[in-house]
């Protein structure tokens, strides 16, 4: 469900997301074109595959979902990130970097 | 876990508010488009849409429960649509089922739930037999009793009872009631529970005392509480009642309604010298006995057989003998398992033909629903999803065809009651209740899993593109299903032939039984007890005078022709059996004494019951207590032992009195019709005394209307005498058959279902393959060829697939016939006439079944049938 297009390593997705809304409370497709900015357009997330995504997230109570007003004075349903969320992206983090180091020496070893 | 069981919840909760949330994602979506645009960012496509609305709602669902949801709502539908589909299937199903919880709900109350005693399992029953003929079942005299009792250590107790009828006084009228009479600990090695008070003290074995059962502590004390400390009148001494059982519990067998201890035997004015206190040749007690720790059944025969051994050596009398142990268990149930697990494993291959005859019923409508499930793959719902739809479909099936059967069982249950025999322990337990309902469901989810799985077979092997081109002219399933549905035609042939074969065997074994001699002429004989016990008749003399008084008033009665009394009553009532030789002949070792049943008899009574007289003469008014001892043997008797002379002359020794032979009698049942005949001896009552007796009366009278003059007779002699309402011999000898009977009739009625279902079957393969061949048959018709030949060769193939099931089914029915060999009377369980008619009775019922489509086929318009639909 990661996504058909293999854009971001599989498994990162809710790892990016978490990320993003530590910066404070943003919508769907803001936390899409943050991840798109700051990976220098790198990184592209579909919405087939970010709103499953955000859905579950929700779901295992590691962000909240609300609907505001945008400043442009539009209806948007904003994500929060709780505190069980910014404890699971610790872990996640932990957890990439120790993988990412893995990968890395493997790559150096030859 | 716990973040496992949070997502859950949360997933519920997101289920119940599903719509809701689909819209907000719409909206969500929406502005997530509006943005790319404003961004211009056209150069990606937008995706397939519904496709990841589809992944987000998944995360909505509850998965499988949901998918499950849809399909049984769609399975609902379906099978609502196809109402005669579904009400066929459902009908044959809830016959099969239902049989078999009827059939459950009294082999899980008689067979399997535990006896109501603690720790069942550890209970022994302890049995003699003479070394010369080592299968013999007796019980033990008192004296071994009591010595194995100080001596066994493989037990941790060990105590006998005895059989005692008892006449109870009540003000609103007097009834029998039959009694255990235990020694001291019987009732603690039981371990059995009362619903009040208690059951007798190993220190009470002399105190009239007694515990009640539920039913007679229901009719005659109205159930009250207070019944605990009353006084019973049992044949005129009083008793205390301690206690009352619970409903259901029967020790040992369901008649019993009294538990008591020696009291009876020890008051009597001779308990001193009295042989049921005293003696080890009077084998009166049947024993019963509780494992020690750690010790087995095997154990404690050897230990007590070593015992008897020495008290054999000890005693002359008490020679000879084996020890037999045998658990409680299948003591309690002995006779009656047999013939329940028969008509269970009866009721199961119902089951299966119930469950062969739905598959063929799902696979006809496979056919007319090919296209449709074709349509369903080809729009994209994967193998498994279809699978699952159809199995969804099979188990709502069997659910409701298993509810159905819940019903019909319900009834099934009554009729069956109705019709078992009363003897059968635990009878009045069977309700449908929790496990029978349990079994039910089990049942239902088996049968739908067997029935569901053929047509699933057949249909994977088929290929989608197919069948959608054949534009679904009655969709064939091609060669595949007709082979299916050939092997499911011959299966139910098989299970049928097999059912019919036990269904035969036990009505032939019932006629045989019922037209075996029974050495008596019933018809018109009445029959009554009486017993004269009490102050007024202290001695032998008394007793004999009152039973010839009552006769003797019996006798003017009008309409009564001959009148006698003995101890015993045919067909199956008998008070003792008696060793005994023939005087002359050398004394044989001890344990190999034949023995013979003792019957003291009235003049009048042999002629009353109708028993031929063979040779001398029967007992009349010449035989009293003072003259020459005498004695009429029977038939077998005199072969056994004269079987070259003639036995009028010799004297036999019974109980050490020389008694002449002065007649021979045809041989009568005294043991239950059907089993082997064994020596009889007739004493003169005079001679030998009893207080309890049997009377028959040759009349012309129905017993209703006798009943008032027998009274009367009966209270000429003494106003205090209890009579029984008096009953016709015919009667006595069909209620002595009533569990083959039994077997004979749920067995005929399971033939019948087992034959209309495999006809039903036989019928749709046939009328399927009329439809199927509909142009095949209008060509051939229209190119001349003759109608009966066109119902010939549409039967023919039918009835190939019929023989096969016909032979695999008497095959399986050889193979299995020993299992209900132990039931059978008069007939061997390969008894050729029994098979020669199932094979003609189901060969005519599937020919009949088949033809009736196949006459169709000879009908069918060869312009409409080419022309198509």
């Amino acid at each position: 469900m990661a996504s058909r297009k293999q854009s971001i390593v599989p498994g990162t997705l809710d790892l990016l997301i978490l990320k993003t809304l530590t910066a404070g409370p943003q919508h769907g497709y803001g936390v899409a074109s943050h991840i798109k900015e700051w990976s220098r357009e790198v990184l592209q997330i579909d919405e087939g595959s970010l709103y499953p995504a955000l859905q579950r997230l929700r779901q295992r109570g590691w962000v909240e979902a609300e609907w505001r007003k945008t400043p442009n004075n539009q209806r948007a349903r904003y994500y929060t990130i709780t505190a069980a969320g910014r404890k699971q992206l610790g872990i996640e983090e932990a957890s990439f970097a120790e993988v990412f180091d893995a990968i890395r020496r493997v790559l150096r070893s030859v | 876990m716990t973040m496992r069981l949070r997502e859950l919840l949360a997933r519920f909760r997101d289920r119940l508010h599903r719509d809701h949330l689909t819209a907000e994602l719409d909206e969500e979506l929406r502005y997530h488009r509006a943005l790319l645009e404003r961004d211009g960012d056209t150069d990606r496509t937008i995706g397939n849409v519904t496709y990841y609305k589809e992944d987000t709602r998944a995360m909505w669902s509850l998965g499988l429960a949901d998918d499950l949801l849809h399909d049984l709502r769609y399975a609902a539908r379906v099978l609502r649509r196809d109402r005669g589909f579904t009400a066929a299937v459902v009908l044959t199903l809830a016959l099969g089922i239902g049989a078999n919880t009827a059939v459950f709900s009294i082999v899980n109350a008689v067979l399997l739930r535990p006896l109501p005693y603690r720790n069942a399992e550890r209970l022994i029953s302890v049995w003699t037999g003479p070394v010369g003929t080592p299968s013999d079942r007796n019980p033990a005299s008192l004296p071994d009793l009591r010595d194995w009792e100080r001596q066994a250590k493989s037990v941790t107790g060990i105590a006998g009872y005895g059989f005692n009828r008892f006449d109870i006084t009540s003000s609103d009228g007097d009834y029998g009631a039959r009694a255990i009479q235990a020694t001291r600990t019987l009732y603690d090695i039981l371990g059995a529970t009362p619903l009040l008070g208690r059951l007798p003290r190993a220190d009470e074995e002399g105190a009239p005392v007694v515990t009640i059962s539920y039913r007679l502590w229901k009719e005659h004390f109205g159930g009250a509480n207070d019944v605990i400390g009353k006084q019973i009148i049992m044949t005129h001494q009083p008793y205390t009642i301690i206690g009352v059982m619970p409903a259901g519990f029967h020790f040992p067998s369901p008649d019993i309604d009294l538990w008591g201890t020696l009291y009876s035997i020890m008051s009597m004015p001779n308990a001193a010298t009295n042989p049921w206190l005293t003696s080890r040749s009077l084998h009166g007690y049947r024993v019963l006995a509780r494992l020690a720790p750690g010790a087995t059944a095997q154990q404690a025969e050897v230990e007590l057989g070593g015992i008897q051994r020495r008290i054999g050596e000890e005693f002359p009398e008490a020679n000879g003998m084996l020890i037999h142990v045998q658990s409680v268990k299948d003591d309690a149930v002995r006779g009656v398992a047999r013939g329940l697990w028969t008509v269970f494993g009866a009721a199961a291959l119902i089951l299966l033909l119930a469950c062969v005859n739905a598959a063929h019923l799902l696979l006809e409508r496979m056919a007319s629903r090919g296209r449709e499930l074709a349509v369903r793959r080809a729009l994209g719902a994967d193998r498994g999803r279809v699978a699952r739809q159809l199995a969804t479909e099979s188990v709502l099936l069997g659910l409701v065809g298993g509810a159905a059967g819940v019903a019909f069982a319900y009834i099934a249950m009554r009729v069956l009651l109705g019709l078992a025999p009363a003897d059968i322990p635990r009878l009045e337990t069977v309700s449908i209740d929790l496990s029978t309902l349990g079994f039910a469901f089990g049942a239902s989810l088996l049968a739908a899993v067997l029935f569901g799985v053929a047509p699933a077979l057949v249909r994977s092997e088929r290929d989608v593109p197919a069948t959608l081109r054949a534009q679904g002219k009655g969709a064939s399933t091609g060669a595949h299903g007709n082979r299916a549905r050939a092997w499911l035609m011959m299966l139910e042939v098989a299970f049928a032939v097999v059912i019919l074969v036990g269904a035969g065997l036990m009505l032939r074994s019932f006629a045989e039984l019922t037209s075996s001699p029974l050495g008596i002429k019933p018809d018109g004989v009445v029959v009554t007890q009486l017993t004269v016990v009490g102050a007024r008749y202290p001695t032998p003399e008394s007793k004999n005078q009152a039973v010839e008084q009552v006769l003797a008033n019996l006798r003017t009665i009008p309409g009564v022709i001959v009148a006698g009394a003995s101890t015993s009553m045919p067909p199956s009532r008998i008070q003792e059996g008696q060793g005994f030789t023939v005087v002359g002949e050398p004394q044989p070792d001890p344990g190999r004494i034949p023995t013979a049943i003792y019957i003291p008899t009235t003049s009048g009574f042999i002629e009353a019951l109708g028993v031929g007289l063979i040779r001398g003469r029967a007992f009349d008014t010449r035989d009293n207590a003072t003259s020459a001892p005498v004695v009429v043997i029977s038939r077998e008797l005199a072969r056994r032992h004269f079987a070259n002379t003639d036995p009028l002359g010799h004297q036999l020794l019974l109980s050490n009195v020389p008694r002449t032979i002065i007649g021979v009698v045809d041989d009568a049942v005294y043991e239950g019709v059907g089993t082997p005949i064994r020596p009889v001896v007739y004493v003169p009552f005079a001679q030998s005394p009893f207080a309890g007796v049997w009377i028959a009366m040759r009349t012309t009278a129905a017993p209703a209307r006798l009943a008032a003059p027998i009274r009367d007779a009966f209270h000429r002699v003494d106003p205090e005498l209890s009579t029984r309402t008096p009953v016709a011999l015919e009667s006595m000898v069909s209620d002595s058959v009533v569990r083959p009977r039994f077997h004979a009739w749920i067995l005929s009625s399971f033939g019948a279902l087992a034959l209309v279902l495999a006809c039903v079957g036989v019928y749709g393969v046939i009328a399927y393959a009329v439809t199927q061949r509909r142009a095949e048959i209008g060509i051939r018709i229209a190119l001349g060829a003759q109608r009966g030949s066109v119902v010939q060769s549409v039967l023919r193939r039918g009835i190939v697939a019929v023989v096969i099931g016909l032979v695999v089914g008497l095959a399986a029915a050889v193979a299995g016939s020993r299992i209900v060999a132990g039931l059978l009377y008069g007939i061997a369980p390969t008894d050729g006439p029994t098979y020669a008619i199932v094979t003609v009775v189901l060969l005519g019922a599937a020919l009949a079944a088949g033809w009736l489509p196949a006459r169709r086929a000879a009908r069918v318009d060869p312009l409409i049938a080419m022309r198509g639909d």
